[in-house]
């Protein structure tokens, strides 16, 4: 196991970034797929201490304890067995504050810095469903039964509410401006993640994807063989229907990402019913899921099924038209 | 990467294996304080209690499973793992779950009765189990992560698990109950009776299950569900009492997520008859889930809910 050197921190421009001596291999673990090489420098990290609401900035709600702070491979003291998603997106450190009001309720905020702000948003959309409702906050914000998170340049901000009294939920939105107005950053939706048609997002939410454990989370099809990619945006075109579109970090290795795709379903006893041509497969899994690929482009795009994919041609040619418009930006 | 050992402490390592598993096999096949015996002829296989009080529901499900003096004997020192994980609404054992199985400890007679965790004290004062841990006048023996303080006990029959790495503490008591909350898992989909095992196994140790490529081969996925079917069957939990009541059915284990509301606890002796019920109610198939098919596999349980006899109880 990697270990957290130690850590002396030295704060630098009015609370805004903080340096910390080591290596990025040091604090950061890398998103599984990234290269793991990277030159060792000083890691640059957020002030997250200063985006936290004080006394008195949020009437009735006040600080309860002291922040916590955990960084790199310390999250997963903080969340053990649920820190492997936010390392798969790129997590770098995340500060836990506790508020509460004059009846004694109380609100919990953490504020995650990601390596990026595709990082940060690539986290809110695994973490939002569409059960809630959109809140104007930073770059994107959802409010939840009693939860609201948002993301704003590399920070996703998570504030919950211990029930779903107005009282509580008034408190986790006041909280959430607060913080929102103390962050001094912006971020920009990944292009990947914008091309997809923004109407198939309503069904179950936009997911943009950096790995297989987000991948293995949207459909049980995808626990029983997984596909390698860099990047992955998804979203359900109808009830029951699920697309997904991939790419590797280049042409090549989308195409090899497609070959070992091949193998593994026409291979993997759980699947039967494969058939291949140019480009393209399908098959179906013991549970009665459908699941047909194609290449599009120097992508690669999935859609799986609970029932039979016939009639499926409009859906393909909404992707193709999605993601054959322009040169995409490299990753 | 495997750390290579001299003879000297491979032998040592041997002589340490060889009396874990005399220490093993003694604890866990004469337990004093569990009750192993076949359950009474109308006793069923589980009992779901349902209801807006949680405690009084854990009373009603253990009540319906046979009570509490079934599981524990008389002066047992008894040892409680309720899951403190996070303190995000639908994500810990229900403090009022927690206070119940305590007061029925004591009430069949117990002895001592504490509580065992790796986690810090930090969460169980977030999960406010801490609070009622001091208000019963419960111990919680908080589990240091160094090596020292886990005992190995070799898996007889294990598929890849070879070795756990069980706290010493846990070799104070006569019989435990597993005290879990059923919920979403981001990796393993549930998490519920067996994976609720992997906090009697040094956190060090529960790295294992995960191997490098767990995420994205589907072999190395399987060799995580496999190590928590062969952690448990070393164990034998005096009961289970599980918490359904709030739960999350997505962004699990840590929240928050998606709360929904079955209101039930859940109380019997058969791991994974009580997994394969309360992953119903995350509105997946027992046969979704890798451990619970495994685990049948291995007869440690029953999956096929239609042979499962369950008892449900209301008010």
């Amino acid at each position: 196991m990697r270990r957290r050197s130690a850590i002396a921190v030295l704060c630098l421009s009015s609370g805004v970034l903080w340096i910390v001596p080591g290596t990025v291999a040091d604090c950061v673990p890398a998103p599984s797929g990234r290269p793991q090489s990277a030159p060792a420098k000083p890691l640059v990290l957020l002030d997250l201490a200063s985006f936290l609401p004080r006394d008195g900035d949020v009437p009735g709600w006040s600080p309860k304890g002291g922040a916590l702070v955990y960084r790199g491979e310390d999250l997963f003291t903080y969340i053990d067995g649920g820190a492997d998603v936010y390392n798969e997106y790129g997590f770098r450190q995340v500060v836990v504050q506790d508020y509460e009001d004059s009846a004694q309720r109380t609100l919990t905020l953490e504020v995650f810095e990601m390596t990026d702000a595709a990082a940060a948003f690539g986290i809110f959309t695994f973490k939002t469903s569409p059960r809630g409702t959109e809140a104007a906050l930073g770059d994107g914000g959802r409010l939840e039964d009693y939860y609201l998170n948002f993301w704003k340049g590399s920070a996703l901000v998570t504030v919950t509410g211990f029930d779903e009294s107005p009282e509580s939920v008034g408190g986790v939105r006041r909280i959430a401006e607060a913080v929102d107005r103390r962050i001094p950053l912006r971020g920009e939706k990944p292009p990947f993640a914008a091309a997809f048609p923004p109407d198939w997002a309503g069904r179950g939410g936009l997911k943009y994807l950096r790995g297989p454990l987000g991948l293995r989370n949207l459909h049980p099809v995808f626990a029983r063989q997984t596909v390698r990619f860099r990047e992955a945006v998804a979203g359900w075109p109808a009830d029951g229907r699920l697309a997904v579109v991939l790419r590797g970090q280049t042409e090549l290795e989308t195409k090899t990402a497609f070959s070992d795709a091949q193998k593994g379903f026409s291979s993997n006893p759980a699947f039967s019913g494969y058939q291949a041509g140019e480009g393209r497969f399908e098959a179906q899994d013991s549970r009665g899921h459908f699941i047909q690929a194609r290449l599009l482009d120097g992508c690669l795009a999935l859609l799986v099924g609970n029932e039979e994919l016939s009639g499926s041609e409009g859906i393909w040619e909404r992707l193709r038209g999605a993601f054959s418009r322009k040169p995409r930006p490299a990753l | 990467m495997p750390k290579k050992i001299g003879r000297r402490e491979f032998m040592a390592r041997g002589v340490r294996a060889g009396l874990a598993t005399v220490l093993a096999n003694d604890f866990l096949a004469t337990v004093r304080g569990g009750l192993w015996a076949a359950p009474a002829a109308d006793a069923p296989d589980i009992a779901v209690a349902t209801g807006g009080d949680y405690g009084a529901a854990a009373f009603r499900a253990v009540e319906a499973a046979g009570g509490m003096a079934r599981f524990i004997k008389k002066g047992a020192r008894v040892a409680l793992l309720p899951n403190v994980q996070s303190r995000h609404p639908g994500t810990y054992t229900n403090p009022e779950i927690f206070r119940a199985v305590i007061k029925m400890c004591r009430e069949a007679g117990a002895g001592e009765v504490a509580a065992l965790s790796l986690l810090t004290q930090q969460h169980w004062d977030g999960a406010g189990l801490a609070r009622v841990a001091q208000d019963e006048g419960v111990a919680v023996k908080l589990i240091p992560a160094e090596e020292v303080e886990y005992k190995a006990v070799p898996v007889p029959g294990s598929a890849v698990f070879r070795e756990a790495m069980v706290p010493n503490e846990f070799f104070n008591y006569d019989a435990y109950i597993n005290l879990p909350i059923t919920k979403d898992h981001i990796g393993t989909r549930f998490t519920g009776t067996l994976k609720n095992h992997m906090g009697l196994n040094s956190r060090a140790s529960n790295r294992f299950f995960h191997k490098p490529n767990w995420k994205t081969d589907p072999a190395d996925i399987e060799h995580l569900e496999v190590c928590i079917v062969d952690l448990n069957t070393i164990f034998k939990p005096a009961l289970n009492v599980v918490d359904a009541t709030e739960i999350i059915t997505t962004n699990g284990p840590m929240g928050p997520g998606e709360l929904v509301k079955p209101m039930k606890v859940i109380a019997g002796l058969d791991r994974v008859a009580i997994d394969a019920y309360c992953v119903t109610l995350l509105g997946l198939k027992p046969r979704d889930i890798l451990s619970i098919q495994k685990a049948s596999e291995r007869k440690l349980g029953e999956l096929d809910l239609k042979k499962v006899k369950v008892q449900e109880v209301r008010g």
